[in-house]
């Protein structure tokens, strides 16, 4: 009865060889052995009597690999032939899942065979297993004997019922390897019915297909081409085996556990099947923990690998290497996921040039690697294993043997995926190597994220030093702003208290002096009163204009906007200049270009701007000199123009003109007369405005200032009155 | 004999005030309207007193009060430095670069027809 273990999802099949004594059945086994995969066979077990060829029973284990992600393994026994040992017979073939009945084909054995199949049904019974329901599959050996029975005779006389049968020449291997593997297939097919496993078709392939390919990989036998349905006899051509293998002289097959009794009772063979069991597992895990010990030394080292550094490259590069090296794979990549671009991206590769895996295969769908990642455990693909991963791999990359992708999280958030490609057909991968890449991957995880937490930290505080130097240097400007303004206004402050001070001075020596000597002349008492009533206004003057360029600087001066004639506003502005023009003799144009348009503004700081203009044009004048006064018009802009033919300005002042007692701000360069408040008012203004304002000139020949003010843009353009041509001046 | 005295200033009307004073003492006034004018007067009439603004056009009174002092004749004329810059470090520098009287305006006719009158008294 087939042993199932749903928590380890196990399943063991026995497979019984019964006949007569001598038949080959233990050289069926022994072949089988020899045939085996390393990897997936352990050792065969004879237990013998004393008697050299006096065989008891053998006991061969053979792990068949995962079938959806049940792991097959069958154990194959043989009776001892000889009547004595019917309790024998009778324990092993007890749990029987298939029995293969080997026929000597010698004419002098015919007798012993019918016996011998006589026996078995017997003993079927008595373990209660019915005939019918138990898979059989018929041997007939020694075929090169020269009175070897005819097959028809044979069959006649023990295939009644015509079950699957097979000539062979175990002992050099003719015919060994079909028969085991059609009684395995049938074996397993019943098994997994009789469980009702629900696994008899797998992604399209049957069951028996899928255990065909495990056997073929099992044995090294190449697929046979249109192979015959089961059930069917099978001849092999004589003399020429199918299969066959050099058979080492005298091969130790292992264990030898030996009986000195001949009569055995069922109780000490029980004990001795239990005992080959044992024994068998003890290998097993021998050889589990002799790579256990190499896994754990590779882990070792990765540890201590990783331990010692806290560059995340390396330790990616130590996780890929270290594990291509514990699987002997000759390729693989590591990827990272990049969680805000939701993407995956190859950090390391080996032997490759390409993840073909991180890229989707359609556009806007996660790739093969991101499900691969998203799986809690490493998973191993092989043709057997996981064969639809495997096959989806596989038409990525070309010789694919076996596949195990082995995710990297940590707290159960994915970091990434590292994908191992095995491509030597020698180089089998298996449930071992999961568990050690699984250990691998868990501490690379670790390692992973420690780097990367370890590189934030670095660029954190690289980030916090840059910030703290970027703020230094921000309240260092500012505060060499802050000193800069404090020098200004202090400067501003001397400057005005200068300022104020001057027109004050001859206030007060004039009145003083008219106090003081009443006797004077009554012309000269009339000058001195002049002065005093004449720097009186010049005192109100700059009071005014330092109070106007508070409010404007504080942005506190209300505002009267409307559209407006600016030829109106020019032609007033002229008038008024006209009084102080004639103390110089001089003449002063205005001359419009063309239509202008409406400007938007405040009309009286607009007068403003204007007059003082002017007032500098006559101030700084020759006698006889002339100021001529322009419009013109422009796209959207409405330009005003103010020139004069009087000293000039140096070129290095024609930018500070328009700061705040620019004239007196270098005591060594101060002109005559200016109080210097006038045109940071109008600079003022006309920004205000959304205008500009600037001025050329050429020393010794006059200076022309310029601003320009936006026209007015009426939304409705019916509505608006024309330009009336009066408003112009010629 | 009449003392020379030079007045300089850019201002006309302080000009003409401190020039009324300077009269009414006796003296022989000249005036100056920037610093470079200044000395080419003061080294023309050779003043017994030279009443001097800081804040002027062409040389400012600091520079003036230098070169009259490094000038073997004129650097025993009494120097009056009157500004508008009252702060006391404009002081120092003026008394530094040899002035002998510091008088801030607005200033007092009265008090600056005394300091004259002391000034020219004291030189002769």
């Amino acid at each position: 009865m087939a042993q199932f273990n749903h928590q380890k999802k196990e399943l063991t099949a026995k497979l019984v060889y019964y006949g007569t004594a001598l038949g080959g059945k233990t050289t069926n086994l022994q072949f089988i052995h020899r045939s085996a995969n390393p990897d997936r066979k352990v050792e065969l077990y004879s237990l013998n009597t004393m008697q050299d060829r006096t065989l008891f029973f053998d006991l061969l284990p053979l792990s068949l690999g995962r079938i959806r992600g049940y792991a097959l393994k069958l154990q194959l026994y043989t009776v001892p032939g000889q009547p004595q040992y019917q309790s024998t017979r009778k324990v092993v073939l007890a749990g029987a899942d298939a029995v293969v009945f080997v026929a000597d084909s010698s004419r002098t054995k015919l007798e012993d065979n019918v016996e011998s199949l006589g026996d078995f049904k017997e003993n079927l019974t008595a373990n209660g297993i019915d005939l019918a329901s138990i898979p059989i599959v018929m041997q007939y050996n020694k075929r090169d004997l020269p009175d070897a029975v005819p097959q028809e005779v044979l069959n006649q006389q023990l295939n009644p019922g015509n079950l699957p049968c097979f000539l062979s020449v175990a002992t050099v291997g003719t015919g060994v390897l079909e028969t085991f593997m059609e009684a395995s297939k049938r074996m397993v097919l019943s098994v997994t019915q009789r469980y009702q496993m629900g696994i008899e078709q797998i992604g399209g392939k049957s069951l028996l297909a899928h255990v065909d390919d495990a056997l073929r990989q099992l044995l090294n036998v190449p697929a046979a081409p249109g192979r015959a349905a089961s059930g069917e006899e099978r001849t092999p051509p004589r003399g020429i085996p199918v299969l066959q293998r050099p058979r080492p002289p005298d091969e130790d097959t292992g264990f030898r556990y030996v009986v000195d009794s001949r009569d055995l009772l069922e109780s000490s063979v029980k004990t001795s099947l239990t005992l080959a069991q044992l024994y068998a597992q003890v290998r097993e895990t021998k050889n589990q923990l002799e790579k256990r010990v190499k896994e754990l030394q590779i882990l070792n080292q990765l540890s201590l690998a990783i331990i010692s550094t806290l560059d995340l490259e390396k330790v990616l590069q130590l996780t890929l290497t270290l594990s291509m090296e514990l699987l002997g794979v000759d390729y693989g990549s590591l990827s990272m996921f990049e969680e805000e671009a939701a993407t995956l991206r190859e950090m390391m590769l080996a032997g490759m040039e390409q993840e073909r895996l991180n890229i989707p295969s359609r556009p806007g769908e996660m790739p093969l690697s991101y499900a691969l990642m998203m799986k809690e455990r490493p998973l191993l693909a092989t043709g057997v294993d996981n064969e639809d991963i495997f096959q989806a791999v596989a038409r990525k990359e070309a010789n694919l043997q076996a596949f195990i992708a082995a995710p990297l999280r940590i707290k159960g958030k994915p970091l990434g995926v590292m994908c191992l490609y095995s491509t030597d057909p020698e180089k089998r991968l298996g449930d071992s190597d999961l568990q050690g890449i699984e250990l691998l991957a868990n501490q690379a995880s670790v390692a992973i994220e420690n780097a990367r937490l370890y590189t934030r930290l670095e660029s954190f505080n690289v980030e916090l030093e840059r910030k703290v130097r970027e703020r230094t240097a921000e309240l260092e400007a500012a505060n060499a702003q802050l000193r800069r303004l404090d020098e200004l206004k202090s400067n501003f402050l001397a400057i005005v208290s200068h300022e104020l001070r001057t027109p004050l001075t001859s206030i007060r020596a004039f009145a003083e002096i008219l106090m003081d000597e009443s006797g004077e002349d009554s012309t000269s008492r009339a000058r001195f009163l002049a002065i005093i009533q004449k720097e009186t206004e010049r005192l109100t003057r700059l009071i005014d204009d330092i109070l106007d360029l508070s409010k404007l600087e504080a942005g506190k001066m209300q505002w009267k906007m409307k559209p407006f004639v600016i030829e109106e506003v020019i032609r007033e502005a002229i008038q008024a200049s006209s009084p102080i023009a004639e103390t110089k003799k001089l003449r002063i144009t205005f001359n419009a270009d063309g239509p202008i348009p409406h400007v938007y503004g405040d009309w009286d700081r607009i007068f403003q701007v204007v007059f003082n203009l002017i007032g500098n044009a006559v101030k700084f004048n020759r006698v006889g000199g002339e100021v001529a006064l322009k419009v013109e018009h422009y796209l959207n802009e409405v330009t005003i123009s103010v020139a004069d033919t009087g000293i000039g300005i140096r070129e290095d002042n024609l930018t500070r003109i328009f700061d705040k007692f620019h004239q007196v701000d270098a005591t060594s360069s101060r002109e005559r007369g200016g109080i210097g408040l006038g045109l940071a008012i109008c600079g003022e203004i006309i920004r205000h405005h959304g205008g500009r304002i600037w001025v050329t000139s050429v020393e010794g020949q006059g200076s022309t200032f310029y601003f320009t003010l936006p026209s007015h843009q009426p939304s409705i353009p019916a509505e608006t009155e024309p330009v009336s041509a009066e408003g112009r001046l010629a | 004999m009449f003392k020379k005295v030079l007045v300089c200033d850019d201002e006309p009307y302080i000009l003409e005030s401190v020039s009324y004073v300077a009269r009414k003492v006796g003296c022989e006034v000249y005036t100056a309207e920037d610093g470079v004018e200044a000395l080419d007067v003061a080294r023309a009439q050779r003043p017994d007193l030279i009443v001097l603004d800081l804040m002027m056009p062409g040389k400012t009174g600091f520079q003036v009060c230098r070169e009259l002092r490094e000038d073997p004749e004129l650097k025993g004329s009494y120097v009056i430095i009157l500004t508008a810059r009252g702060q006391e470090s404009d002081q120092e520098e003026a008394l530094k670069a040899g002035a002998d009287e510091y008088l801030t305006k607005p200033f007092s006719p009265r008090a600056l027809q005394q300091k004259i009158r002391d000034a020219l008294s004291r030189e002769s």
